[in-house]
């Protein structure tokens, strides 16, 4: 479902940050085009 | 080893619903109308428990045995001077505001301007400001401030609902000192000063034998060829009368208080100096972030304040709590940004490097926001979920077990508390109750937590966080 | 979401089609993977166009809905931890209804 999807990972600084997704998300063998994370405080 | 001690803490809260306006009109909000009726007194903002332990009426501990939500418990009573610190009313705010600035731009109506400085003069700290002792001699109209505002671009200022003064834009054309940004960086030097002053006040500290002052906000000041040159700090010690000290900013994000604390304990530790501030003021941009959905929630509108805070770093007494300089955490760039990595490095290497497990911290402090500023959000509670995150860690190591993650949460998890102003609640609250409760023998060692979303500059896609431990003194 | 971030979504659906182009949630509270799975299903356009027209129309996976596509030892390293804090379960439950509440017609998950 992953494989050769384009995605956009938005990360939670508190959480799972967008560095992280994106090196789960390239593992499953799809592409990441826009990466954020987001800070609630 | 000789390590720098914390010697003094001072906290200030500043109600300011008119500034709180103004940044919803700002932002084209077209709630103003409903936040006017959803705002609170300031008598309800001295009794809001959170507040209380601001400013070191009550533990923060002592938070979880008050039943939520907070603004429907306030203490019965409550005082606007705390053993830490002091919540202002906004026309002592605006009479600070306008003392500390240099350039004629805050603009006071001369009858506001008469009856605030009286006032003030009777203020145990602020009376000492030089800019309330002398007061600069001018004063408007209320044609003249009326007129600033609708033809010369300036802001009005409103008290109790009445335009009593303005804030004009510093030059003509530069986006850098407009108005809006003049008293975004006079509202943070001001309530800086503030602080800075209660400290003084506080611990008898003189002004003439502060040495180095490190600003920690998040403001930039600036003309368009140089939008954050600075310094914060030597205006505020300048507005103080720390005549013999200098100063400069330091800027992390919200991490920037606990950056600030490490190089002041550098600077006294190595001897360059004795006696170091850090201060950081509010955020006017802040408030009212979450108004909207405070709304919604038929909430009080609860970021109706300003926090700032001042800390005396200074060299070993035999008395006061140490800053373990040799045990500082922190997330170098190859860090990344996995949560366990971060967690190791923040919390696991400083600790292991001084022989210490996760369970020997008798307090952790993270991004002290009071939650019930932001749960509304559905963010939670991130104060609590960074203890969980130490906890988790914990177990991964080995060092505690699955059953008692809620334990050690509750045991070591200091609650959120502070007003939601970015830099103010990441973790440096806690100092204050944590060097009384130190001097009190009642724990021993504490680590403060600070984090940083630097990804909002846009710069870097990183974000950073740094630890520091406080231990009682071993004289 | 922010303002520029949702506008940034948009035009990156736009581009490449919501066949293509999912988004992957990190939050780590279950309410708020719900808030980020709405804005990038439905979108709230208003600060864009004040009649909104368009829709993000995203689909939405919190990551730990993909825990078996992802290669083990990668998703071990950075969610070993969040996964004794994260409420998984109703984290799944509640991301996947919404992407049933926006998407009716695609039920298989």
């Amino acid at each position: 479902m992953l494989k050769g999807k384009k995605v956009v990972v938005i990360g939670d600084r508190d959480g799972i940050p967008a560095q992280s997704l994106e090196e789960c998300v390239i593992s499953a063998g799809g592409e990441v085009i826009y990466a954020m994370t987001h800070c609630y405080v | 080893m000789k390590y720098p001690v914390i010697k003094g803490t001072s906290y200030t809260l500043i109600q300011t619903p008119g500034l709180l306006l103004q940044q919803a009109t700002l932002k084209g909000s077209q709630l103003s109308h409903s936040i006017k009726d959803q705002l609170r007194s300031f008598d309800s903002v001295v009794r809001y428990p959170p507040n209380q332990a601001f400013i070191g009426n009550l533990l923060p501990e002592d938070l979880l045995n008050i039943p939520r939500p907070w603004y429907n418990n306030a203490l019965s009573e409550g005082k606007r001077q705390g053993k830490l610190g002091e919540i202002f009313p906004e026309d002592e705010f605006l009479g600070v505001l306008d003392a500390v600035d240099v350039y004629g731009l805050v603009c006071l109506e001369a009858g506001f301007k008469q009856s605030i400085l009286q006032k003030l003069r009777y203020h145990p700290a602020l009376c000492m400001l030089k800019g309330i002792k002398t007061a600069q001699n001018d004063s408007f109209s209320n044609e003249e401030v009326h007129e600033m505002i609708e033809t010369r671009e300036a802001l009005p200022l409103i008290f109790g609902g009445q335009i009593i003064g303005c804030v004009r834009k510093a030059t003509v054309s530069d986006s850098n000192l407009t108005a809006s940004r003049v008293l975004e960086n006079l509202t943070a030097k001001a309530s800086a000063v503030a602080a800075l002053q209660l400290l003084l006040s506080k611990t008898g500290l003189k002004p003439q034998d502060v040495d180095y002052i490190i600003e920690a906000s998040e403001e930039a000041c600036g003309d368009n060829r140089q939008k954050g040159g600075g310094s914060f700090a030597k205006s505020i010690a300048e507005a103080c009368s720390c005549s013999n000290a200098s100063g400069a900013d330091t800027r992390a994000f919200c991490a920037a208080p606990v950056h600030a604390l490490m190089q002041a304990a550098a600077l006294v530790q190595s001897g360059i100096f004795t006696n170091v501030i850090v201060v950081a003021g509010g955020c006017s941009a802040k408030l009212g972030l979450n108004a909207e959905i405070h709304l919604e929630h038929n909430m009080p509108v609860l970021e109706d304040i300003l926090g700032a805070f001042a800390f005396h770093i200074s060299k070993d007494d035999g008395i006061n709590p140490i800053i373990r300089t040799d045990l500082i955490g922190r997330m170098n760039v190859g860090c990344g940004d996995s949560p366990q990595q971060v967690y190791h490095s923040l919390i696991a290497e400083p600790l292991t490097k001084g022989g210490y497990r996760i369970v020997d911290m008798d307090r952790y402090a993270a991004e002290l926001v009071n939650p019930e500023i932001i749960e509304p959000t559905g963010c939670g509670d991130i104060a609590k979920r960074n203890y969980s995150m130490i906890a988790s860690l914990g177990i991964l190591r080995g060092e505690i077990d699955r059953s008692e993650i809620e334990e050690q949460i509750h045991r070591f998890g200091v609650p959120g508390f502070a007003p939601n102003q970015g830099h103010i609640p990441s973790g440096v609250p806690y100092i204050g109750p944590a060097r009384d409760l130190i001097l009190g023998n009642k724990v021993n060692q504490v680590m403060i937590i600070g984090k940083g979303s630097l990804f909002l500059g846009k710069l870097t896609r990183l974000y950073d966080a740094l630890s520091l431990i406080i231990q009682r003194n071993p004289k | 979401m922010d303002q520029e971030n949702q506008v940034q979504i948009q035009e990156l659906a736009q581009k490449y089609g919501c066949e293509e182009l999912i988004a992957v949630l990190g939050s780590a509270d279950p309410e708020m993977a719900v808030i980020a799975a709405e804005s990038v299903a439905g979108g709230n356009l208003m600060f864009i166009d004040p009649i909104p027209t368009a829709q993000l129309g995203l689909k939405a996976y919190h990551i730990v809905e993909l825990k078996e596509l992802i290669d083990h030892q990668v998703y071990l390293r950075h969610m070993e931890m969040m996964e004794m804090i994260l409420d998984i379960s109703r984290i799944i439950e509640e991301v996947s209804i919404v992407r049933k509440r926006f998407f009716p017609s695609e039920v298989s998950e």
